[in-house]
């Protein structure tokens, strides 16, 4: 028997292990430190809107009797279109194409992301400019038909609610599309077949087996989708649709009332708020619908001739819509008027947005990359709740968010240009509210679930075990992280920065807010001169942005076919 | 005793969430000796491995490796896992999926000598991985990962193997072969080795000694042969299959049972004993084949049903039913080769009582 020695042999000190228990106190601190200051927003909003002042209840009775029904029911209108439109749309053509053989469709599995890559205000204003009285399509209607005015004949109105549903829909419905084919694909086809043979046929299948299995997938989607119509500003201001974020822009820049805009999202946030409860039910509901179980080949149901090309129509038609007829368009014009965007000092605003972007998105994924480790290395619930706070942003429209940053950052300027001016007698002005440290604040504060979600993934994929034989292989734990870690996280760090990197170039309603004096990113530019139909004058920076756009999607398609059990190499490297 | 160059616990206690997974664990693993820990899943086997290995923080107790100490419960001293030299082969495989097979096994080396770079291609070769060596692990079958996982941990030849479940990933089919593969090249390496396991049979073939370990606790350490036909406990011998179970209570000394009479050895008088038998342990022979002699102590049963397994025979026995009060007894046997009497058929039975256990009842 080895007898204990009396007095320490080994030389060792205990250093390694007390270190250890050190780096867990800066994961958790860290951890603390940014989910209370990602949530310093929100709380500024709803604290300036509930806190009582003489100010606030007259701002209240104010906004109730006037604007805050017709907000309410315009807002909730455009969610209940949006929804429907991108429910229908999203699980039929996603159900199409994975289950279904008929021509095109090897085309249509990524094609049908596409629609992603377009803004939503951009593709209004190439709505508006082809279909309005003077667009070409309505010219050339009167000249086939001889009408001489708009007495003569009806065309629907593209400037109204329903047109913003629909437009919203065309670019919005991938996100339902994503999700639940994810969701088919990782149905159990052992699910599917039991179905038939128990006597269903391909429709009531559809709707009796693999509909309920998927629905938690598309209720998540549903709700991103209404995340993000209500995250619009740019539509519905061109639309002169009267929605809350619309209503708030109002408040705030034509009325100069802070309160009333922070009252009005917090209303909004209420709406926010059901949306979430919604999405993490059914992420909940997810863990028990994931029917493990044999994966082999998709039926692949071969449609007749007739069928097939209904179903190519299908999904070519959102295609065509979302993305290659406003596409056209845009390089129809940018190839005739390129010259007038040089002009109106492209370059710089490209130069703007691109480092707003670089710099927003190296934030957001180096915070998201420290959180996801806090929670690998000490999963405690408090840490899991805690990042969950610090991600919130995601769900919390531009609009509120901006409100939110402003406020705080502005009165932080204040005060340190107050200290410093008695101090020292320098005025040190506005130091993070009036330059592009606030943009990039609240960049970070809305995308950061997008970079934590994606390190997270890749994250998980190195198990414990992979650790552990590591470390019993003499390397130690920042030998481990250098020569295991990075190496196989490379690839999602680079897609979690490309993700935020691209949502900031098409960031319209935070950028509007908080820009400073005179500052344009391409995305102000093309809201502003499209918005004084000078939409050919700014058609090549619309382009630039969905050219960027297009980035996700490539990464999407690319994971989505990854995504099937069986086809990546970790769900193999299991025994 | 057992020389102390290899693996050491003494007095190890282990909470895990509250629950104690070992109670006062002490056992050696000497220089080349292969130790089985032999359990049900979750009775804190594996927590043991991650102890050794430094894994996991030792609460209590100490750890030995060689001579030297590498984790002490009272001073909280603790080396950790990569200055331990200790081998460590995961259930899981836990190979590193961006690496070749080749960078996964030298993964652990300090520097590739060109004698290690030898003994490699040699291993390759002769578990037929050999032209897989610039292959990504997602690409082999489970049996080569699983070989792979051990070159692995054997190539900074460590000081001690420790192997969690080495072969439950497998199919039964090449189970058999691919652990006489490992036998052989953890005998040859000469490394001493703790290997964990829920399977007896594995253990009974791999293992120079068996701990059995029930609820955190080892009852009972011994050879394959000792473990099996000398259990401590009613526990110990049911671990290594199903037994027959018969109760009775000790007379002077005896247990006397409608199988007859057993000797209950410690267990006071008057007091409830259990008798186990293996099925093994029951011979068969047709009582109608007359010349063949009837051994002293045979007994008539009936035959309740006869099912061929392969290489077996499984039969469930009507036996004592004498019409005197006595509740019939059911008694499963297992016989090698085809025996297949029909059904309600009378054989004559006797027991082998090196295959018979007594035990105060529980």
């Amino acid at each position: 028997m080895v007898t204990r020695p009396a007095s320490p042999v080994m030389g060792l000190s205990l250093k390694p292990g007390k270190k250890l228990r050190l780096r867990f106190d800066i994961w958790n601190l860290g951890t603390i430190v940014i989910a209370v200051l990602a949530s310093v927003p929100i709380v500024t909003v709803i604290a300036m809107a509930v806190i009582p002042n003489a100010a606030v209840g007259d701002i209240w009775r104010h906004l109730i009797s006037t604007v805050l029904f017709n907000y309410t029911v315009t807002t909730l209108g455009l969610m209940l279109g949006v929804g429907a439109g991108t429910l229908v749309i999203g699980t039929g053509t996603a159900w199409l194409v994975t289950m279904c053989r008929f021509p095109g469709r090897r085309i249509f599995e990524w094609a049908l992301l596409l629609p992603m890559a377009v803004p939503a205000y951009v593709i209004a204003y190439i709505y508006t400019d082809t279909l309005e009285y003077s667009g070409p399509v309505q010219s050339i209607l009167r000249s086939w038909f001889g009408w001489s005015s708009g007495a003569d004949y009806w065309f629907p109105e593209i400037r109204s609610l329903s047109g913003a549903v629909a437009m919203m829909t065309l670019v919005l419905y991938p996100y339902v599309y994503l999700l639940s084919r994810v969701a088919f694909l990782e149905q159990s086809v052992c699910a599917l077949e039991a179905g038939r043979t128990l006597g269903r046929g391909p429709w009531r299948n559809f709707f009796q087996v693999a509909l309920p299995l998927a629905r938690p997938a598309i209720v998540i989607g549903v709700t991103l989708v209404l995340m993000e119509t209500l995250n619009d500003f740019g539509t519905v201001d061109y639309f002169a649709v009267s929605t809350f974020t619309a209503g708030i822009f109002d408040v705030w820049l034509n009325m100069n009332s802070p309160s009333g805009a922070a009252g009005l999202a917090s209303v909004l946030l209420m709406f926010v708020l059901v949306l979430i409860i919604l999405e993490r039910h059914a992420r909940r509901g997810q863990r028990f619908h994931h029917t493990t179980g044999t994966y082999k080949a998709l039926p692949g149901h071969r449609l007749s001739r007739g069928r097939g090309v209904m179903a190519s129509m299908a999904c070519a038609l959102p295609v065509l819509l979302g993305f290659v007829l406003p596409g056209a368009v845009l390089v129809k014009y940018a190839l005739i008027h390129y010259q007038l965007t040089l002009d109106a000092e492209y370059a710089i605003y490209t130069l703007n947005s691109l480092t707003l972007s670089v710099l927003a998105a190296v934030v957001a994924v180096t915070i998201g990359a420290f959180m996801a480790y806090g929670l690998r290395l000490s999963g405690t619930p408090v840490m899991k709740a805690l990042t969950r706070v610090a991600s919130l942003g995601y769900a919390v429209p531009g609009a509120v968010l901006a409100i939110g940053v402003m406020i705080p950052t502005a009165w932080l300027d204040n005060l340190v240009d107050g200290v410093m001016t008695e101090t020292f007698g320098i005025s040190t002005g506005l130091l993070l509210s009036g330059t592009i440290v606030a943009l990039v604040i609240a960049y970070v504060v809305r995308f950061l679930a997008l970079s934590l979600g994606t390190v997270e993934a890749s994250l998980a994929k190195i198990t414990p075990n992979m650790d552990g034989a590591a470390r019993t292989l003499g390397h130690g734990p920042f030998s481990v992280f250098k020569r295991i870690h990075l190496p196989i996280m490379r690839g999602s760090i680079l897609t979690a920065g490309i993700l935020v990197f691209v949502d900031c170039m098409k960031e319209l309603p935070m950028t509007v807010i908080l820009r400073p004096f005179n500052f344009h990113t391409l995305a102000t530019f093309v809201h502003e001169y499209a918005s004084d139909e000078l939409l050919a004058e700014a058609s090549l920076a619309a382009l630039t942005i969905v050219a960027a756009g297009i980035l996700p999607v490539i990464i999407l398609s690319l994971t989505i076919t990854r995504s099937r059990p069986g086809y990546y190499f970790i769900a193999e490297a299991k025994p | 005793m057992i020389s102390h160059h290899g693996l050491g616990f003494e007095g190890v206690s282990h909470s895990y969430n509250g629950n104690k997974v070992a109670h006062g664990v002490s056992f050696n693993v000497g220089a080349g000796e292969l130790v089985c820990l032999l359990g049900p899943s979750g009775c804190g086997k594996t927590t043991l491995l991650r102890l050794a290995a430094g894994l996991e923080r030792l609460q209590k107790g100490w750890i030995s490796v060689g001579d030297e100490l590498v984790a002490d419960g009272e001073t909280n001293r603790s080396i950790p896992p990569e200055q331990r030299d200790v081998g460590l082969m995961f259930q899981d495989y836990a190979l590193f999926p961006h690496l070749t097979i080749f960078e996964n096994i030298i993964f652990g080396l300090k520097n590739l000598t060109p004698e290690r770079r030898l003994w490699i291609t040699r291993s390759l070769k002769q578990m037929g991985l050999a032209g897989l060596a610039d292959t990504y692990p997602h690409t082999l079958s489970g049996g080569q990962q699983q070989r792979v996982a051990l070159l692995r941990a054997l190539a900074p030849e460590p000081r001690i193997l420790l192997l969690d479940e080495p072969f439950s990933g497998l199919d039964v089919s090449r189970r058999a072969q691919i652990r006489e593969e490992t036998l052989g090249v953890l005998k040859e390496a000469g490394v001493a080795t703790l290997m964990v396991t829920h399977d007896p049979e594995e253990a009974m073939y791999m293992a120079d000694r068996i701990l059995i370990m029930d609820e955190g606790r080892i009852i009972q350490s011994g050879t394959p042969l000792e473990t099996y036909f000398h259990p401590v406990n009613a526990y110990v011998a049911a671990l290594f299959g199903p037994v027959n179970r018969i109760s009775g209570s000790v007379r002077n000394g005896l247990v006397s049972t409608s199988l007859g009479n057993f000797d209950a050895p410690g267990i006071a008088e008057g007091a409830g004993a259990v008798i186990l038998i293996r099925p093994e342990g029951l011979h068969l022979a047709p009582p109608a084949e007359f010349g063949a002699e009837i051994p002293a102590g045979a007994k008539d049963v009936t035959v309740d049903s006869a099912r061929l397994l392969g290489r077996s025979s499984h039969l469930r026995l009507i036996c004592c039913a004498d019409g005197q009060g006595n509740s019939p007894v059911i008694l499963h046997a297992r016989i090698s080769g085809a025996f297949l009497p029909d059904a309600g058929s009378s054989v004559s039975m006797t027991v082998d009582r090196n295959q018979v256990f007594v035990f105060p009842a529980e």
